[in-house]
């Protein structure tokens, strides 16, 4: 087999075309790139997982029958499809950022790959725990127009109350008998929720977003069996509007806030799950 | 020019050290690994020798210009032979096609080898048993015929074809397991009597 003068011809070749070695600089930027777009992928796959637990994290217990009686519209509502579909997107730039980095081929594919998923639902935990994914949704509804944002598509899954869903804003009367509430599209409901399990923290006030469910009894007259706060009791979101709502309510009604906020809170305390 | 005797005692690791000051200092270990690449290239390509050297050539400039990507955790024979590996499956890919033929000279060991490891027996006319294993060699899926190749016609240790591939090891030894098993079933379909 070959090769007369083989060397010579490699060196005449490489002087020729005037061929030297890169820098080393070359493959350290290379490399880090390589890490940056790893780290990068897990991030915007954790921000994914944090938008997904505070969607998944707003599924009320209790409300488990509307969910098997309208599974499509909970879905649609429910499943973040955009942000699950981002999470496996960057799973996988993740995984092949991390496939090109040098020495990683010593490790199997499942071993990337779980370690980028793992490293996301970490990363995504702890943003979920201090209210990024929330943010992070309403920040890309905003950018975004073609993008429903979550709050949305809730209104929308709410607003069906000949499927037996109703939701909008307290106007007047009260949590525990009659409510008058204005739906999302300015239409007054008499709602009869004197037979309703209360299901979270509701503190009835004016101005208070709630979600009912139970039954059409006539026009824009309501009988719930259920009485939801506008978020699920306990998710950040809920304990800010709550704090708000109560300053505001102290404000406004000195008197009678500390009354009812109180009565309210007690009731809750009793019926809550 | 480089004599000979200045780079006999060196590693290859200091020749990379010394290339990267000396350009001249490549000239040892090209002519350290010609022979050894060039008949790998051949073994897993059967190209003729005109392509071989192209390959070669190819092969020895690209690990010159990414020298300072040379990692001291390898050994430099595996990073040479990769590069090498990568250059003959990308001419299988300008060529559209990966050519069937395992070049396998008769002396080699390959077949005693492969015979001790699946234990067929070998006839008493040898050239007619390596004439037979050759066949079934070439019929064998690409990926398990570069394993044995690298296992048996080279020699290479489960870590060195671990970073020659790029695969992990686990990965290594399930290709290689397979790949005995696809010979031997291949062997006996081919009419070869087996030991057991």
């Amino acid at each position: 087999m070959i090769m007369k003068d083989f060397s010579k011809d490699i060196l005449h070749t490489i002087e020729e075309r005037d061929i030297a070695p890169l820098p080393r600089w070359i493959f350290l930027m290379r490399q880090t790139a390589l890490l940056g777009g790893f780290v990068l992928s897990v991030l915007i796959g954790g921000v994914s997982v944090s938008v997904i637990l505070f969607a998944l994290g707003d599924i009320d217990p209790g409300a488990e029958r509307m969910i098997r009686m309208h599974p499509g519209p909970f879905l649609i509502t429910y499943l973040p499809y955009v942000w699950v579909l981002t999470m496996i997107a960057f799973g996988i730039i993740a995984y092949y950022d991390m496939r090109s980095i040098k020495g990683a081929y010593r490790y199997r594919a499942v071993t990337i790959l779980s370690a980028s998923i793992v490293a996301s639902i970490i990363v995504g935990g702890v943003l979920h725990t201090v209210g990024a994914g929330r943010i992070a949704e309403r920040r890309f509804a905003d950018v975004v127009p073609q993008y429903q944002a979550f709050e949305t598509r809730k209104m929308h899954l709410w607003m069906r109350p000949e499927d037996g869903m109703l939701a909008g804003v307290i106007v007047s009367g009260s949590a525990t008998s009659t409510l008058v509430l204005e739906d999302f599209s300015g239409i007054r409901w008499t709602v009869d929720v004197s037979d309703a399990v209360q299901r979270g923290w509701i503190l009835g006030d004016f101005g208070e977003r709630v979600r009912v469910a139970g039954s059409l009894t006539g026009p824009a007259v309501f009988h719930a069996t259920d009485i939801f706060p506008w978020t699920r009791r306990g998710s950040v979101i809920n304990r800010e509007q709550g704090m708000i709502r109560d300053e505001v309510f102290s404000r406004r009604f000195p008197d009678e806030s500390g009354q009812q906020g109180m009565m309210l809170r007690e009731r809750n305390l009793h019926l809550a799950p | 020019m480089i004599e000979h005797g200045h780079c006999a005692e060196k590693t290859d690791e200091e020749l990379v050290a010394l290339t990267l000051q000396d350009r001249e200092m490549y000239a040892c270990l090209i002519r350290r690994y010609e022979a050894p690449l060039a008949r790998y290239v051949w073994r897993i390509s059967g190209y003729s020798d005109d392509d071989i050297a192209d390959i070669l050539q190819n092969a020895f400039i690209s690990a010159y210009r990414n020298l300072n990507d040379f990692d001291p955790s390898l050994k430099f024979s595996s990073w040479l032979y990769r590069i090498a590996h990568n250059e003959t499956i990308s001419q299988h890919r300008k060529r559209h096609a990966r050519p069937q033929t395992i070049a396998v000279e008769e002396g080699d060991d390959v077949f005693e080898l492969l015979a001790s490891e699946v234990d067929v027996v070998r006839d008493a006319d040898r050239k007619m048993t390596a004439r037979r294993i050759r066949e079934v060699l070439e019929t064998m899926d690409p990926k398990y015929r570069d394993v044995l190749v690298l296992k048996f016609l080279e020699d290479k240790d489960y870590r060195e074809i671990s970073d020659i591939l790029q695969k992990p090891m686990g990965t290594i030894a399930t290709l290689i397991n397979r790949a005995k098993k696809q010979f031997r079933e291949r062997v006996e379909a081919g009419g070869i009597l087996l030991t057991n």
